[in-house]
C-alpha cells in the first residue's frame, strides 16, 4: 500500500456514505462524512440521538449489520490502508488489535455466562498469540489498571455494578494496545460520579498508550474535558468541525450555537430553558438543501435551494452554513 | 415567527403519532406473505365451515351402502367411507365441529387464565404463592394426558370436550398475564408512584392489557391450532367427539381397518387437519413477528 | 483412608464455621493452608468444582418434587371422582344384588366423604405404591403398568434423543444461515411438522413403508425394525418444534450486544457462534426440550395405539374403551410422575449451564475458608 509519510494522517475517513434499508424505506444514516485523526489525538463526535454517530463508529470497524446497512461510498484509511477493501480475515486481525470499541450500554455488552476475566483473556490470546496462562496474567494486570481487583477475575458480569462492568469493557478494549479507540457514549448509562472516574481511566490509559480516540457523545462537558478536536454531526453530516478552542470560543453553525445555548447556565437568572425548537429530520425523508433549515432561526429561501458545502472559516475550523459571518 | 414554528412542530408530532400501533402492525403483517396466506386460508375455512350445511354436495350422514368405499371420483371428490357417506361433505361439516371446538376451548382457557392471572398479579403475596403453586402442579401433567383424563371422566360430547381441552391451557395464560402485570407494576412504581396510590385496579388494567395483548393474541392463534390437534387425538382414541358427528380425528380412527385397501380414507381427513393447523400457525408466526419487531429479521 | 480423613476434617470445618470467635477461625484456616489440604467436601475432589454448588440446589429441587407429585395425585383423584358409574357395581358384575353392591361400597370405602377418600388414596399411592385394581382384569394397575413400562420408556428415550440430536443442530444451522435457502426450506418442513397430527403421520408412514414398500413392519414389537416407524412418527413433531424454537432463541441471542462486542474483538464467526451465542441460547433451548418431553409422553399414548405396541399408552387407551377408570387414571398419574422427573433433570442441567444459578449457591461459601486452586 502507499508509504506512510508524515503527511498521511493516522486515521482518515473520506466521504463516507451509509444507508439502511428497513421495511421498504431507505434511511440515510451517514451522508458524506470526512475527518482525520492523528496519533494520540481525541476527536469528539457530538450530536443528537439518531444523527448517525454510532453508524460512523461501527462502519470504521465494519461491524454494521450487513443486510439492512450498506456502505455506499467512501474510504476509511488506517495509516493509508483502506479498511473497506480488506477481506473479512484481514479485518478480523484489525478488530480488537488495532481498533477497538467501547459500547454505550455496559449492562448488555458482556457475555452473561462467561467469566469477565476470560472475556478479556480471549482477545489477548487471539491477537498476541500467547499461551492461556500468559493471557490470563495480562488480563489480571488490565483489571488492576482499571481499578478492579485481580481476584475478581473468575466472577460473572451479573456480580458487578454498571460502572464496574464498563471498566471491564474498557480493560477488554485496551488489552491489546489498540491504535484507535472508538468510545461510543461510554458514560451515558452511568451516573455522574462514576462518569468522572471512567473518563479519568480512559484519559490516563490513552495518554499512557498513545491511543487515538473517537469520543462519541452528546454531552458538551465531556467534550470539553477529553477531546482535542470536535465534529458536530447533524442528520448524518458534519455541520461544523474544529479544534476544541475554536469550537467553544466561536461556535458558528446555528445548530452548534443552539447546542451551546441550550446548556443551562447556573449563574443566569432565567425561568425557562432555551431548546432548539422542532425535531430532528426523518432520516428517510431528509429536507432538500440544508438539513437544518426547517429549525434554523437564520434560515432563508436560499438555504433550501441546494446542498451546502463545508467552508473553512479560519484555521482548521469549518462550517456548513451559507450565512456564516452575516448578522441575523 | 416562534408561534408559527410551534404550530408546525405540533402538527409534525401529531402526524407521526397518528401512525398508530394498530395500523403499524397491520402494515408489517401485510408484508409477510406467509402470514397473509395463512390469514386468507383461515378466514376461508371459517367461512366454509359456517356455510357448510348449504354448500356440501351430499348430506353428511346420508348412508348409501351401494356406494361404499369408493375412491376419488368426479362425483365424490374425496371418495366415500365405509358406510357410503361422501367424505368431502363430512369433512366440510366436520370443519364446523373442529373449528368451533378449537376456538371455544382456546377462548375459554384464555379468559379463565386472564381472570386468574389478573387476580394473582393484583393481589400478590400469599395469593400469588398459593395460586402459582397450583398452576405449577397443573402444568406438571402433560396437556394431552390431562385432557385424556378429564375427557374419560366426563365422557364424550361437545361441551365435555371443551372443558377437557380448556383446562390444560390455563397455566400458560396465567403466567403470561402475571408476567405482564409484574413488569408494569415495577415500571409504574418507579415512574409514577401516585398512580398506584390513587388508582383502582381498573387503572392498572388499563395499562396492563395493552401491553399484554400482543403475546395473548399470538398465544390464542397458535393455541387454536394446538387445540384442534389435541381434539383430533382425543377423538382418535375414542374420547372427545364420536360419530355420528363427523369429527376429523374420529374419521381417521374409523379408517384404520380400511387403511390398507382404501388409503383415500386416511389421506383426506389428515390433509384437512394439517391445512387448518398450518394456516393458523403461519398466521400466528406472522402476528408474532409483526407485533414484536425486535424479533424480526 | 485419605478420603475418610478429609471427610472428618470437613465436618470439623462445618462445625468451626459456626464458631463465634474470629481469631480461632483464622488460625484454623492458616493451619489448614499450611497442611496443603483442601477444605472442600469430598465430592469436589471426586467430581470437580461444579458439583459442590449443585447439591444444595438438587436437594431443594428434589424436595419440591414431593408436593408436585402429591398435587398431581390430588388432581387425578378429583378427576376420578367425576367418573360415571359405580365402581362397586362394575366390579361385582351384572348379576349383583343391590344389597351386595351396598356392602361392597362400604367395604371399598366409597361412602366416605371426599377428604377421607382423598387421604386414603394418597396413602395408597405413595406409601404402598398401589394404583388400584383394574375393573376389567382384576389385576393390580401398578403391576400392569410396570410390565408395560419398558416399551414406552424405550420409545420415549429414542424420541427424546432424536429430538435433541436432530432438532437442535437443525435450528442452529437455520439461524446462522438466516433467510438462506436451507433456512427457508427447513422452517417450512418444520412448520408442516408441527401442524400434522402425530397419528396421521404414523398412518401415512405405515401406508408408505409397510403397505406399499414392505420395508418395515406395520405394527407390533420385536427387533429394532419395529421401533423405527413409531419413533419417527412420534419424534417428527418434536423435532420440528425443537428446530423452530432453537432457531428463534438463537436469533434472539445473535442479536445481542455482547455478540457485537465479541465481533468487535475480532473473534472468528465460528468462535462467536460456539463460545458466545450457543451457551446463552442453551438456556431457553433446554426449557423447550423439557416441554417437548411432555408432548412426547402424551404422543406415545396415541402412537402406541396406532402401532399396537403394548406400552403404557395402549394400556390406557384400551382401558378407555372398557371404561376401566383405575387404569386410565393410574396411567396418567404414572406418566405425569415420569414427566416431573424429567423436568427435575432439566432443572439440574439448567443449573450447570447457567452460571448465574451456580453463583447464587456459590455465594453461600464462607469467605474465610480459603480455597486451594486445585482446578484454577
Amino acid at each position: 500500500m502507499s508509504e506512510v509519510n508524515k503527511k498521511t494522517p493516522f486515521v482518515e475517513v473520506k466521504n463516507l456514505v451509509v444507508h439502511y434499508t428497513s421495511e421498504g424505506r431507505e434511511i440515510h444514516a451517514v451522508n458524506d462524512v470526512s475527518f482525520k485523526i492523528e496519533k494520540g489525538e481525541t476527536l469528539g463526535l457530538v450530536g443528537e440521538t439518531g444523527a448517525g454517530k454510532t453508524t460512523i463508529a461501527r462502519s470504521i470497524l465494519r461491524i454494521l449489520p450487513e443486510p439492512p446497512a450498506h456502505v455506499d461510498n467512501g474510504e476509511i484509511l488506517l495509516e493509508g490502508k483502506n479498511l473497506l477493501e480488506l477481506s473479512n480475515d484481514e479485518m478480523r486481525k484489525i478488530r480488537g488489535k488495532r481498533i477497538s470499541v467501547i459500547f454505550q450500554d455496559p449492562m448488555t455488552a458482556l457475555n452473561p455466562v462467561m467469566r469477565i476475566g476470560d472475556q478479556i483473556t480471549e482477545g489477548i490470546v487471539l491477537h498476541e498469540k500467547v499461551s492461556q496462562r500468559k493471557g490470563e496474567e495480562k488480563a489480571k494486570r488490565m483489571l488492576e489498571m482499571v481499578g478492579i481487583p485481580a481476584s475478581r477475575y473468575g466472577e460473572y458480569p451479573h456480580q458487578f455494578s454498571g460502572g464496574m462492568k464498563q471498566r471491564v469493557v474498557i480493560a477488554m478494549a485496551l488489552a491489546c494496545n489498540p491504535d484507535l479507540l472508538l468510545a461510543d457514549e461510554p458514560t451515558t448509562a452511568l451516573d455522574v460520579t462514576i462518569q468522572a472516574q471512567v473518563l479519568d481511566i480512559i484519559k490516563n490509559l490513552q495518554k499512557e498508550l498513545q491511543t487515538a480516540m473517537v469520543m462519541i457523545t452528546h454531552d458538551l462537558g465531556i467534550v470539553a474535558g477529553v477531546c482535542d478536536n470536535v465534529a458536530v454531526v447533524y442528520a448524518g453530516e458534519i455541520v461544523e468541525y474544529g479544534s476544541k478552542e475554536e469550537m467553544f470560543d466561536h461556535p458558528s453553525h446555528p445548530y452548534t450555537i443552539g447546542l451551546f445555548g441550550s446548556l443551562p447556565d447556573i449563574n443566569a437568572d432565567v425561568t425557562r430553558l432555551s431548546p432548539i425548537c422542532g425535531m430532528p429530520p426523518d432520516p428517510s425523508n431528509l429536507p432538500f438543501g440544508c438539513s437544518f433549515s426547517p429549525r434554523c432561526p437564520r434560515a432563508t429561501a436560499e438555504c433550501t435551494k441546494e446542498h451546502v458545502k463545508l467552508t473553512n472559516i479560519g484555521g482548521t475550523h469549518t462550517c456548513r452554513c451559507i450565512h456564516y459571518g452575516k448578522e441575523v | 415567527m416562534p408561534n408559527k414554528k410551534e404550530n408546525t412542530d405540533n402538527k409534525e408530532v401529531q402526524r407521526r403519532k397518528k401512525e398508530s400501533q394498530f395500523s403499524l402492525v397491520m402494515k408489517r403483517l401485510s408484508r409477510n406473505k406467509a402470514a397473509m396466506a395463512g390469514l386468507i386460508v383461515t378466514l376461508t375455512l371459517f367461512l366454509v365451515a359456517f356455510l357448510s350445511p348449504w354448500i356440501m354436495p351430499y348430506e353428511y350422514s346420508k348412508l348409501n351402502m351401494a356406494d361404499k368405499l369408493q375412491s376419488v371420483s368426479w362425483r365424490h371428490i374425496c371418495g366415500t367411507d365405509e358406510m357410503g357417506r361422501d367424505i368431502f361433505s363430512r369433512l366440510l361439516y366436520g370443519a364446523r365441529a373442529s373449528l368451533l371446538l378449537g376456538f371455544l376451548a382456546t377462548i375459554a382457557s384464555t379468559i379463565l387464565g386472564m381472570i386468574i392471572g389478573s387476580i394473582v398479579g393484583y393481589f400478590g403475596g400469599l395469593v400469588d404463592t398459593v395460586v402459582m403453586r397450583l398452576v405449577d402442579i397443573l402444568q406438571a401433567i402433560p396437556g394431552i394426558l390431562l385432557a385424556i383424563a378429564i375427557s374419560a371422566a366426563l365422557g364424550t360430547g361437545f361441551i365435555n370436550t371443551i372443558i377437557a381441552l380448556s383446562i390444560g391451557g390455563i397455566p400458560m395464560t396465567v403466567r403470561l398475564l402475571r408476567g405482564s402485570i409484574l413488569r408494569v407494576r415495577k415500571m409504574e412504581y418507579l415512574e409514577a408512584a401516585q398512580l398506584i396510590n390513587c388508582s383502582a385496579p381498573r387503572t392498572i388494567m388499563k395499562h396492563i392489557l395493552p401491553n399484554s395483548i400482543s403475546p395473548i393474541i399470538v398465544s390464542v392463534t397458535m393455541g387454536i391450532g394446538n387445540t384442534i390437534l389435541m381434539a383430533a387425538s382425543l377423538s382418535y382414541i375414542g374420547l372427545g367427539i364420536q360419530p355420528p358427528t363427523p369429527e376429523w380425528g374420529a374419521m381417521l380412527s374409523a379408517s384404520r381397518t380400511y387403511m390398507r385397501d382404501y388409503p383415500h380414507m386416511v389421506l383426506f381427513p389428515g390433509i384437512a387437519i394439517a391445512l387448518v393447523v398450518l394456516s393458523l400457525n403461519m398466521l400466528g408466526d406472522g402476528l408474532r413477528d409483526a407485533l414484536d419487531p425486535k424479533l424480526k429479521k | 483412608m485419605r478420603h475418610y480423613v478429609l471427610t472428618s476434617k470437613c465436618s470439623v470445618a462445618s462445625v468451626i464455621s459456626w464458631l463465634p470467635c474470629r481469631q480461632s477461625k483464622y488460625k484454623l484456616a492458616a493451619f489448614a493452608d499450611n497442611l496443603n489440604i483442601s477444605w472442600l467436601p469430598l465430592q469436589t475432589i471426586l467430581l470437580g468444582k461444579g458439583v459442590i454448588y449443585m447439591w444444595k440446589y438438587v436437594i431443594k429441587r428434589l424436595l419440591w418434587m414431593i408436593p408436585v407429585l402429591l398435587g398431581i395425585a390430588v388432581v387425578i383423584f378429583t378427576i376420578m371422582y367425576f367418573c360415571p358409574g359405580d365402581p362397586a357395581a362394575v366390579i361385582l358384575g351384572n348379576g349383583a344384588t343391590p344389597a351386595a353392591i351396598a356392602a361392597k361400597r362400604t367395604e371399598m370405602g366409597l361412602d366416605q366423604p371426599y377428604i377421607v377418600r382423598l387421604l386414603a388414596y394418597l396413602n395408597q399411592v405413595f406409601l404402598h405404591f398401589d394404583l388400584g385394581e383394574s375393573y376389567f382384569y382384576k389385576q393390580s394397575v401398578m403391576s400392569g403398568i410396570l410390565y408395560r413400562m419398558p416399551y414406552t420408556i424405550i420409545i420415549a428415550v429414542i424420541c427424546m434423543i432424536l429430538q435433541i440430536v436432530i432438532g437442535t443442530p437443525l435450528g442452529i444451522t437455520a439461524a446462522v444461515h438466516q433467510n438462506g435457502f436451507g433456512d427457508r426450506f427447513c422452517m417450512l418442513v418444520a412448520l408442516l411438522g408441527v401442524s400434522m397430527p402425530g397419528f396421521w403421520v404414523a398412518m401415512m408412514l405405515i401406508l408408505l413403508f409397510a403397505v406399499n414398500l414392505g420395508w418395515l413392519p406395520p405394527y407390533g414389537i420385536g427387533g429394532l425394525q419395529y421401533y423405527i416407524l413409531p419413533c419417527v412418527a412420534n419424534a417428527f413433531a418434536g423435532i420440528a418444534s425443537q428446530a423452530r424454537q432453537t432457531r428463534s432463541s438463537m436469533l434472539e441471542v445473535i442479536r445481542s450486544d455482547y455478540i457485537v462486542t465479541a465481533r468487535a474483538k475480532g473473534l472468528s464467526e465460528h468462535d462467536i457462534l460456539y463460545k458466545h451465542a450457543l451457551p446463552n441460547a442453551l438456556i431457553p433451548i433446554i426449557t423447550v426440550i423439557g416441554n417437548g418431553m411432555g408432548m412426547m409422553l402424551g404422543g406415545t399414548v396415541v402412537i402406541e395405539s396406532v402401532f399396537s405396541i403394548p406400552g403404557i399408552g395402549s394400556f390406557t387407551t384400551e382401558a378407555i374403551n372398557n371404561r376401566d377408570y383405575p387404569i386410565v387414571m393410574g396411567g396418567v398419574l404414572f406418566l405425569g410422575a415420569i414427566f416431573s422427573l424429567i423436568m427435575l433433570l432439566v432443572d439440574i442441567v439448567y443449573a450447570y449451564v447457567d452460571p448465574r444459578i451456580k453463583a447464587q449457591y456459590a455465594g453461600q461459601q464462607k469467605p474465610w475458608i480459603r480455597r486451594k486452586k486445585a482446578n484454577a
